[in-house]
């Protein structure tokens, strides 16, 4: 490279930069060396030969992108920017003949300098290792490769990330910090905005869009979690490519907020003018969302609106206070303008909370029409007193118009009354572990209903598929009491109906061929015969003719000893991830009037 | 060889440059006075090219400093607290300083090390006392052959020997090469003996830019003594007058105008005596500051 006027190379500031650097890369390379040694170790006790050497270089990738890179990036950036967090220096430094945009050039240099020789060591004694071990060379080239690449993709965005919050800050401690909490922030926000919203906007479903939004825009916590290997090869090349570029457009911002840092602001928390703002105010609202989510579980105040507030209010207050001291390094902070900021704030958390309370402007009760709708995915965990399955993660679908406006009037009457009370399931499962007794006389009630006491809690998703392509999607928590079950016109009871009319059959009969039926008569356990398709296909047709609730049936007088039937899964014949996940075995009542087929399977072949 | 135009600079509100005007010709050695926080320090950091301007423009020779290494290496720069990397020694700055500069003369440097016999070269610099730290800067900025010397408080913490064999090595170089030098000092008496122009900074404002010449013929200490009957009658509107003291019938007079056309004007008012005094630059750093500063004023009343 010739070095000119114009040049973006120069020499001297390369070697300033490089300048007694050896303890970095010195050190990197022996924590290398040691990590490598435990990882060698690890795979040459394995039996595995062929795949030794391919499995270490797999252990140091996973090492280097999950913890090594990214904390070395953050240690090499801060090395390299050192003389831009005190005057002195800074101004020392800025006088010499050289320019911003050499230095930054010489910076970049540096950086790939100081990765390069730790990673050629360990490429070199990872290779001297296993070289002579009987391990499939050609492979463990290929994985070396992939080491490298991965690894120098991870370094790019480490780098990059590191040097843009370097510039964003005069204060060297306040890099690793900004490093180490944007890794997170995104994460961290919108599981917390999630659980937030799932408190106080009832039927609250995340898209996925948030999501990804919170897994993509927090780096750290995503190249963790998201790598993966397919035969000995790495598999998340576009995530480690998107991150690396996302590194590169940062050294580029990095670079621009560089040519305009004021060094006279060298010390200082957060450098350029306008960032202040935005970091004082985005202190402040992470404050009062964390503080807020903090004292709640502490004080046990979760359920109440207005005491969220309070809280969020004055944590919001205390981080934007304690932002604006860190700023100005004084206790005398308090101004018309810091309180016009604060009442900013505090207007916007009250705006959200306000959308919250009211059904985020219609969020709660918005409802398709049935005819609006085209198809609806139905997913149920935990159990709903329907049937005798206690489903869980059962994916539905419903395209039968009958049963979508089923559905559709369930879910305008459940989000009715959660919009009166948000605290509706909750409330309602507290009353049912106090109330030990129901009447059960009213006319509404099925008095043929072992009812009882108890309830059940389940979460219910609900994606409707409109007819102009658009999806409508909500996610409910539903306490299932066994007296409302009985009752028809209760939300439950639709519920349950729904759920035995529609889901119990497709799941049995998709089911059968792996069901395996015991039923039980006085607690003798008789095994009617293995993959009792039969049985399971007429209980199944019970269930689809109305024969929901079976568990809470009353025992049928007819028979003189209780049965019961019970589903289990045959996990060695039919092992599906979809039976595996179900696990468990779930009792049926056999009853004359609501499970005729059965009871007549039952008559044919077990002679009853 | 240094021009500064309309330069200004806020600082969180505060302005420090307010549309400042500073002309250094080449081969000079500018004095540059204020009171504290008058913007010295930040109209340096300028000239240097560490401090963005707000508004205005800086040049040295006839070219912009800011992003500009031809004309920063060009420029030497001792600053009243000189910094040196951790654990570097004279030997490594030398190699710093001769990457940087393409005009670093290794046998000056070399030559100046029978001045700086002190110094160990190979000790590692943060460790000296601050003299001996600004004794290795002077070394090192002198072996560079600047051409614009760029100092702020320069001799502060040198002992009276050294300050003098710096002294006479700077103003060698500004004899012998035409090296222009800026310096930035509180210690008006010292300044006096080696700037040929001075300019007076207050408030981020250039009070007044003259040659020390210019500036000393222009401003006079006036002691005069008036007839028994006489009264000193005001001065004439050409005159400026900066201060007055009366003991008895001797009056003290600071006048800014011609000397000898004051001395005309007085004399024809027939005193007992008349005296015409050439003020120091320290006196006329007081006076000069008295109209303007109200606890420079206090002191003079």
């Amino acid at each position: 490279m010739m070095e000119s006027k114009k040049s973006w190379f120069n020499k001297a500031a390369l070697r300033l930069d490089l300048h007694n650097s050896w303890p970095i890369w010195a050190g990197y390379t022996l924590f290398w060396l040691v990590a490598a040694s435990f990882i060698a170790t690890n795979y040459y006790t394995s039996q595995d030969f062929q795949h030794q050497m391919a499995r270490f270089w797999e252990g140091c990738t996973n090492l280097a992108i999950s913890f090594a890179v990214p904390v070395y990036g953050c240690v090499v950036a801060v090395w390299l920017l050192r003389g831009l967090f005190h005057s002195r220096s800074a101004l020392a430094i800025h006088a010499l003949p050289v320019d911003r945009k050499q230095l930054f050039a010489a910076h970049l240099i540096s950086g790939v300098v100081l990765n390069a020789i730790p990673t050629l060591a360990l490429a070199l004694y990872g290779t001297a290792r296993f070289m002579g071990s009987g391990s499939d060379l050609v492979l463990g080239f290929w994985t070396l490769v992939d080491f490298l690449g991965a690894s120098w993709l991870a370094y790019l965005w480490a780098f990059g990330f590191a040097l843009f919050c370097g510039m964003l800050t005069g204060q060297l401690v306040m890099v690793p910090v900004l490093y180490g909490v944007f890794s997170f922030l995104s994460i961290s926000l919108s599981t917390l905005l999630d659980s937030m919203f799932r408190k106080f906007l009832p039927g609250y479903a995340p898209g996925n869009l948030l999501g990804d939004l919170g897994r993509w825009l927090s780096p750290w916590y995503s190249m963790g979690m998201d790598v993966s290997w397919n035969n000995s090869r790495f598999d998340s090349w576009v995530t480690m490519l998107v991150y690396a570029l996302a590194g590169t457009v940062l050294m580029g911002a990095a670079y621009q907020l560089y040519r305009r840092r004021p060094l006279e602001r060298a010390g200082e928390l957060i450098i350029h003018r306008p960032a202040r703002v935005v970091f004082r105010l985005g202190v402040a609202l992470c404050a009062a969302l964390f503080g807020s989510a903090f004292f709640q579980l502490l004080l046990g105040v979760s359920d109440s609106v207005i005491a969220v507030y309070i809280l969020m209010i004055i944590c919001g207050g205390v981080g934007l206070l304690g932002t604006r001291m860190l700023e100005l390094k004084s206790f005398h902070v308090i101004n018309f303008r810091l309180m016009g900021e604060y009442g900013g704030v505090a207007a916007a958390l009250g705006l959200l909370m306000v959308i919250l309370n009211t059904g985020g402007m219609g969020y709660v009760t918005r409802v398709p029409q049935p005819e609006q709708v085209k198809r609806v995915s139905f997913i149920v965990s935990g159990s709903v007193y329907c049937g005798p399955v206690e489903m869980s993660w059962s994916n539905l679908i419903l395209e039968d118009p009958e049963q979508i406006e089923q559905l559709c009037q369930w879910h305008r009457e459940y989000s009715q009354l959660l919009l009166q009370n948000p605290n509706y399931p909750d409330e309602k499962m507290e009353q049912q572990s106090d109330n030990e007794t129901v009447n059960t006389q009213e006319n509404t009630y099925d008095q043929r209903w072992s009812y009882g006491t108890g309830y059940n809690y389940s979460n219910i998703f609900i994606s409707y598929t409109l007819n102009n392509g658009t999806t409508l999607s909500r996610k409910y928590g539903v306490t299932t009491s066994r007296q409302e079950v009985g009752d028809p016109t209760s939300p439950d009871g639709q519920m349950a109906r729904l759920l035995a009319g529609v889901a119990m059959p497709e799941i049995l009969e998709s089911w059968a061929p792996y069901l395996e039926v015991y039923f039980y008569e006085d607690g003798i356990q008789y095994e009617p015969g293995a993959r009792n398709k039969e049985l399971v296909l007429a209980l199944a047709e019970d269930l689809r003719e109305g024969g929901w609730t079976c568990s809470l049936l009353e025992q049928d007088p007819f028979w003189e000893q209780e049965i019961t039937l019970e589903l289990t899964p045959d996990y060695g014949a039919g092992d599906t991830q979809e039976l595996s996940a179900q696990g468990g075995s779930y009792p049926v009542r056999v009853n004359r009037e609501y499970t005729p087929r059965t009871q007549e399977v039952l008559e044919q072949k077990f002679a009853f | 060889m240094i021009q500064v135009k309309n330069l200004t600079k806020t600082f969180d509100g505060f302005k420090a440059l307010d549309s400042l005007n500073l002309h250094v010709p080449k081969g000079a050695v500018y004095g540059l006075v204020g009171p504290n926080g008058s913007g010295k320090s930040t109209v340096i950091r300028h000239i240097l090219g560490s401090y963005i301007p707000d508004e205005g423009t800086v040049e040295v020779a006839g070219q912009p400093v800011w992003e500009n290494p031809g004309v920063k290496a060009l420029m030497g720069n001792i600053p009243d607290d000189f910094y040196f990397p951790v654990s570097a020694d004279m030997n490594e700055m030398k190699k710093h300083y001769q990457s940087f500069y393409p005009a670093f003369d290794g046998q000056r440097f070399e030559k100046l090390a029978e001045i700086f016999t002190s110094i160990d070269r190979k000790k590692p610099i943060r460790s000296f006392s601050k003299g001996m730290q600004k004794q290795a800067a002077f070394w090192l900025v002198m072996s560079c052959r600047p051409q614009v010397l760029i100092l702020d408080e320069p001799v502060d913490g040198l002992d009276p020997v050294m300050r003098r064999q710096v002294w006479s090595v700077l103003l060698s170089d500004v004899a012998e090469n035409g090296t222009t030098v800026l310096v930035s000092s509180h210690n008006l008496r010292e300044l006096e003996d080696v700037c040929d122009h001075v300019g007076i900074l207050y408030k981020g404002r250039m009070l007044l830019e003259r040659s020390l010449d210019e500036l000393q013929n222009n401003i006079v200490k006036v002691q005069i003594a008036m007839g028994p009957d006489q009264e000193l009658e005001p001065l004439p509107q050409e005159f400026t007058l900066l201060h007055q003291t009366t003991l008895g019938r001797v009056h003290t007079l600071i006048v800014r105008g011609e000397q000898e056309k004051i001395r005309q004007t007085l004399a024809a008012r027939n005193p007992v005596v008349l005296d015409l005094l050439p003020l120091s630059l320290e006196e006329i750093f007081i006076y000069e500051l008295g109209g303007q500063d109200d606890g420079i004023k206090e002191i003079l009343v």
